[in-house]
């Protein structure tokens, strides 16, 4: 078992190679924008390296970014897949910083870490579609009630979840 | 272990449990705060907004914050620690096991055993991380390489479980009692310093006395009492009167290792003391190869000793406590400058190492002395390593202007402190010369050991330098 030390210079790559990717599609329809996008991938490439505190100020530049292009009255299905790819590049971000190269990792952690987020990306973008979904098919001024909705429907799954580890 | 911030106070440990047991803390990591200020931000604006999409963006973040800390639960994980072996020599690397039972899955457990100085892992990594099914029992094993000479404890191993979305950790730290011992490599010497007297024992060592021997020692007449199988025939049929054959018997000798622990003067090459041990540790080897019995007396901030003794055993005891030395300030016996008499055995030689930097060290080798033991100094120098380290000048020039400042009466200035060269080294050096050359006046052998200089012939040089001492009076 070696430690690897290009490990973190790999997921670094990563996460900035998908903030870069966030901040330039919304760039291109929107010039304007490329200073906000570029702030958002420079403070997750941050994050990244040395200061996780950056990652919050990362993610959420660059979804203001995303969301001034988003189109507003039609079902946008980009907005799942943007919150995909931030959810995707926070996680990579966080996952360089925590590995440490004093910290080797056997195999079988990294494993089970590749396999949670292949998981993960792809279910929580369902969820997303759901939420979007809801909140299109809503009545203009309901999302307010949404909000609400959601945050109840994502404590009552953290309840779950809670119930079901005190029950196994 | 970076990364994690914000300890917050566990949870109770459950009743059943030891109350003993080292109690998990839960820490969160950075994630949570990213995550939390996102998801706020996003269910704040998006209504105010109206963006709908917002809540798209956010829910990923939530999701994972609410799995995260509903489903983060203590691991029930058993850690123990386990030597391959408790003694080593300087440079071996010993295993260690680590034990692990866990009644939980754990996706990633961390795992580090602090180390003291002297003690590194053998592996490029200090931590190794691994995951555990639930119910699963193995062992990890790592290495940690014996840079230095010493007794050391490993207190306490270090762990750190992850929850699998990373959001929770727990942290606990696992009290261990594995001792490790690592003894300098020892060098076989080729030479001793021959102790002017032997004891009553059987040995190797030649004696002065005459007896039962091989050594030739005299041919004289024959007297009453001599007994016919000392007579040489030779002599008596050349001279026609009996004469006998006197020999030397075969003694063994006493030997006791003054180390002097009042200072370990930085030379940038282990310090004065590590040399002094791991010189000592040879010397007390070679000394029982030659069936004497070997002592030692530790004398710094306090007087330790071990009557002299012979076998393996003895060299084992002498090894470990040897091993246990370390500088050791106290203000209780700060005036320490005699060994009680009782620790030394009559006719036995000290041969003492010392940086000869303290003077109650100096006082205590001049009282043994005038007490009439047969003294041998090692002077252990931090003189003339090329990088004789600032620290260990530094410390020196420090010592010189304590001394000078308590010289005055009334100090209108402040010693000055700066690291030794030009003037300040040279008088350090000529004050252990006039240390040297008392205890030469007074017969005591005393021969300079620098960094570098082979043992055997500091040793070969206090052989010729030693005179017997006049016998104590009273």
């Amino acid at each position: 078992m070696q430690a690897a030390p290009g490990t973190r210079a790999r997921l670094t790559a990563g996460a900035v190679a998908l903030a870069a990717a966030l901040a330039v599609a919304p760039a291109v329809a929107t010039p304007a924008l490329a200073p906000l996008g570029a702030l958002g991938a420079l403070l997750v490439a941050g994050a990244a390296w040395r200061w996780p505190a950056m990652l919050g100020p990362g993610i959420a530049a660059l979804g203001a970014e995303s969301l001034v292009v988003l189109p507003r009255s039609v079902w946008p299905p980009w907005a799942v897949l943007t919150g995909a790819g931030l959810f995707l590049a926070a996680e990579l971000a966080a996952w360089a910083r925590e590995a440490r190269p004093e910290v080797a990792e056997e195999p079988p952690v990294v494993r089970a870490r590749l396999r949670a987020l292949a998981l993960l990306v792809p279910g929580l973008a369902a969820v997303a579609a759901m939420v979007l979904a809801f909140a299109v098919a809503s009545p203009p001024g309901d999302l307010a009630r949404l909000a609400v909705g959601v945050a109840a429907g994502v404590a009552l799954l953290g309840l779950l979840t809670g119930l079901a580890r005190r029950l196994r | 272990m970076a990364g994690l911030t914000a300890p917050v106070a566990g949870p109770t440990a459950p009743a059943a449990e030891d109350a003993a047991a080292p109690v998990p803390v839960r820490r969160y990591g950075p994630k949570l705060p990213a995550y939390a200020g996102v998801v706020a931000a996003a269910l704040l604006a998006g209504p105010v907004l109206g963006r709908p999409a917002l809540l798209a963006l956010a829910a990923p973040f939530g999701v994972v914050l609410a799995a995260a800390l509903a489903g983060a639960r203590r691991p029930r994980v058993e850690i123990t620690l386990d030597l391959d072996r408790d003694r080593a020599i300087e440079g071996d690397t010993v295993p260690l096991r680590l034990g692990l039972t866990t009644a939980d899955r754990v996706d990633k457990l961390e795992l580090v055993v602090p180390l003291p100085p002297g003690l590194a892992p053998a592996d490029p990594t200090p931590a190794v991380a691994v995951a555990l099914a639930a119910g699963e029992r193995r062992e990890v094993e790592r290495g940690i390489r014996c840079d230095r000479w010493g007794a050391y404890r490993l207190g306490e191993v270090v762990a750190r479980a992850h929850d699998p979305l990373r959001v929770v950790a727990w942290e606990w730290r696992v009290p261990a009692a594995a001792q490790l011992t690592v003894f300098p490599p020892l060098e076989r010497l080729r030479s001793l310093v021959r102790p002017f007297d032997t004891q009553l024992y059987a040995g190797n060592r030649v004696a002065r006395q005459r007896g039962d021997g091989i050594e030739l020692a005299d041919v004289r007449p024959f007297l009453p009492g001599d007994r016919t199988r000392s007579i040489n025939w030779r002599a008596t049929a050349r001279r026609g009167t009996p004469w006998v054959t006197e020999r030397h018997p075969e003694r063994n000798t006493d030997v006791v290792l003054f180390l002097d622990s009042f200072a370990d003067v930085d030379d940038g090459a282990g310090g004065t003391l590590g040399r002094a041990v791991s010189a000592a540790a040879a010397l007390a080897a070679g000394y029982l190869r030659e069936r004497d019995r070997v002592g030692l007396v530790g004398f710094g901030g306090m007087v330790r000793w071990l009557v002299p003794s012979q076998g393996q055993a003895a060299l084992y005891r002498l090894l470990d406590t040897l091993m246990e030395t370390s500088v050791f300030s106290t203000a209780v016996w700060r005036d320490v400058k005699w060994v009680p008499p009782r620790v030394l055995p009559p006719k036995a030689l000290l041969l003492a190492l010392t940086p000869l930097a303290d003077d109650r060290i100096v006082a205590a080798l001049l009282d043994l002395r005038a007490r009439g033991y047969d003294l041998a100094i090692i002077d252990v120098s931090p003189v003339g390593v090329p990088a004789a380290a600032a620290a260990g000048r530094a410390g020196a020039a420090r010592a010189l202007a304590r001394r000078a400042a308590a010289a005055l009466p009334a100090p209108p200035w402040r010693p000055r402190v700066e690291p030794m060269d030009g003037p300040a080294e040279r008088l350090w050096v000529l004050e252990r010369e006039v240390r040297r050359h008392h205890y030469e006046r007074l017969g005591v052998a005393v021969v300079e050991w620098r960094h570098g200089d082979d043992v055997d012939r500091v040793l070969a040089e206090v052989e010729l330098c030693r005179r017997r001492p006049a016998p104590a009076r009273g």
